[in-house]
């Protein structure tokens, strides 16, 4: 695949994973730029793996966890102030919504990114270790916290399982 | 409590917020790149519909120095009795990675030495189509668009060694370096001359400390400094000392020094 296509099939879907992952659509834009800038500087040999999309996502998790992004931008900032306090619109839905997504934006990174690898991106819990470069059994207690921080009860949705893999 | 609903809902719009920043705002930004190596492409413009990056180019904000090259500048259609107009000029510091470090190392003086072990472009400009072509790619290599200069190594002050970087590269008039939201121990401030300054020290993984100065001149001339106590200051690499070699307030003052 060149690059070309794969941006263009693809960018949406990185900066869509990125929104999720930082909680912040401008902040995800500057880091799947960059990332897709080192991308392209060595795509012969990302191209020739078995699923390059993985290893960009990784490139994506790996530029957010290990760099405070600061780049400067003219557009507006701040979509998500960890410190606001959740404004609804009147609609319950809504409301919960925005509570949630304040909730996520306050989780530590590493949480954050393991909550959204299992219920984002759908990585088993040893997937989730491959991308962050831990242990299962330390994804597994990361996303448990941040479950909790979440205030997400799994026990109330039977139709989710919680991975013991 | 909530069930996991709560949360797809919560990705849902997320995921439409970026929708709506990926369509209203196509992939237009310098993007910084992190060494050079020999044959390096940066820029896909062999497969562009439409060139949508936009940085300005040829600034030169680091305030010329009387100790450099003089040039002289050649009058045309002047008097023949008019003096020649003598004008002292000197390279951007951002020119080249070997200018950069030249002028780094007469900021630093005796307060640090360093060794650069990477370096090449500031920023590259990426260029995308903004839909699929109708053509299928040539495969032709472009020609790069980088603008700019980085330099990155290990830099030692008073005995303490650590990682570090810089970056200067002409970025867009009007931008301002800003803190990011969530980070706690950024400070960002305007200067006199219209430049705005961040300065921050980021906890990285595993002991790991970053301190880190950004300013961006009114032009949009980015200068980006990062020293960490880890080999590399984005907090790779092996852990070096307890401490980055230079202090925030040192970066500070290197970022600001009159001598770039």
């Amino acid at each position: 695949m060149e690059f070309g296509e794969y941006v263009v099939g693809r960018r949406p879907a990185l900066v869509r994973f990125a929104t999720v992952l930082t909680c912040q659509a401008w902040l995800a834009e500057d880091i799947v730029s960059d990332v897709l800038g080192r991308a392209f500087e060595r795509w012969d040999r990302i191209s020739a793996m078995a699923e390059p999309h993985a290893y960009v996502r990784r490139m994506v998790v790996n530029e957010y966890l290990s760099w405070r992004r600061r780049l400067a931008r003219t557009s507006p900032r701040a979509e998500i102030d960890p410190d606001a306090a959740p404004i609804g619109d009147g609609a319950d839905e809504r409301a919960q919504r925005d509570a949630m997504i304040h909730r996520l934006a306050r989780l530590p990174r590493r949480q954050r990114a393991a909550v959204v690898l299992r219920y984002y991106a759908g990585l088993t819990d040893a997937e989730i270790a491959g991308e962050l470069g831990c242990r299962v059994t330390t994804v597994r207690s990361q996303i448990s916290r941040a479950l909790a921080a979440l205030r997400v009860d799994l026990t109330s949705d039977p139709h989710t399982y919680q991975e013991t893999r | 409590m909530t069930d996991l609903r709560a949360l797809r809902d919560a990705f849902d719009e997320l995921e439409r917020r970026a929708d709506a920043v990926t369509a209203a705002k196509p992939f237009d930004h310098p993007t910084r790149t992190h060494a050079s190596r020999p044959g390096t492409r940066l820029v896909p413009i062999a497969l562009a519909a439409a060139v949508v990056a936009a940085v300005a180019t040829g600034a030169v904000l680091l305030v010329p120095d009387a100790d450099h090259a003089t040039t002289q500048v050649a009058q045309s259609g002047g008097s023949a009795t008019s003096a020649p107009v003598v004008t002292t000029t000197r390279a951007p510091a951002h020119g080249s990675p070997e200018v950069l470090a030249e002028r780094l190392r007469a900021v630093l003086g005796d307060l640090a030495t360093f060794t650069v072990t990477e370096s090449g472009p500031g920023a590259a400009l990426l260029t995308v189509p903004d839909s699929p072509t109708a053509t299928p790619p040539t495969g032709t290599s472009p020609p790069a668009s980088t603008v700019g200069s980085m330099i990155g190594g290990t830099l030692t002050a008073s005995g303490v060694t650590g990682g570090f970087d810089l970056v200067v590269y002409p970025g867009t008039a009007g931008e301002k370096a800003e803190c990011v939201p969530d980070a706690p121990d950024c400070t960002a401030r305007d200067l006199p001359d219209g430049s705005s300054l961040t300065a921050s020290r980021y906890a990285l993984e595993g002991s790991g400390v970053t301190n880190d100065v950004r300013l961006v001149r009114p032009d949009g001339l980015v200068f980006s400094m990062h020293v960490s106590n880890r080999q590399s200051p984005k907090g790779l690499g092996p852990l070096l000392g307890a401490e980055p070699p230079l202090t925030v307030d040192q970066l500070v003052g290197i970022a600001t020094s009159d001598r770039w």
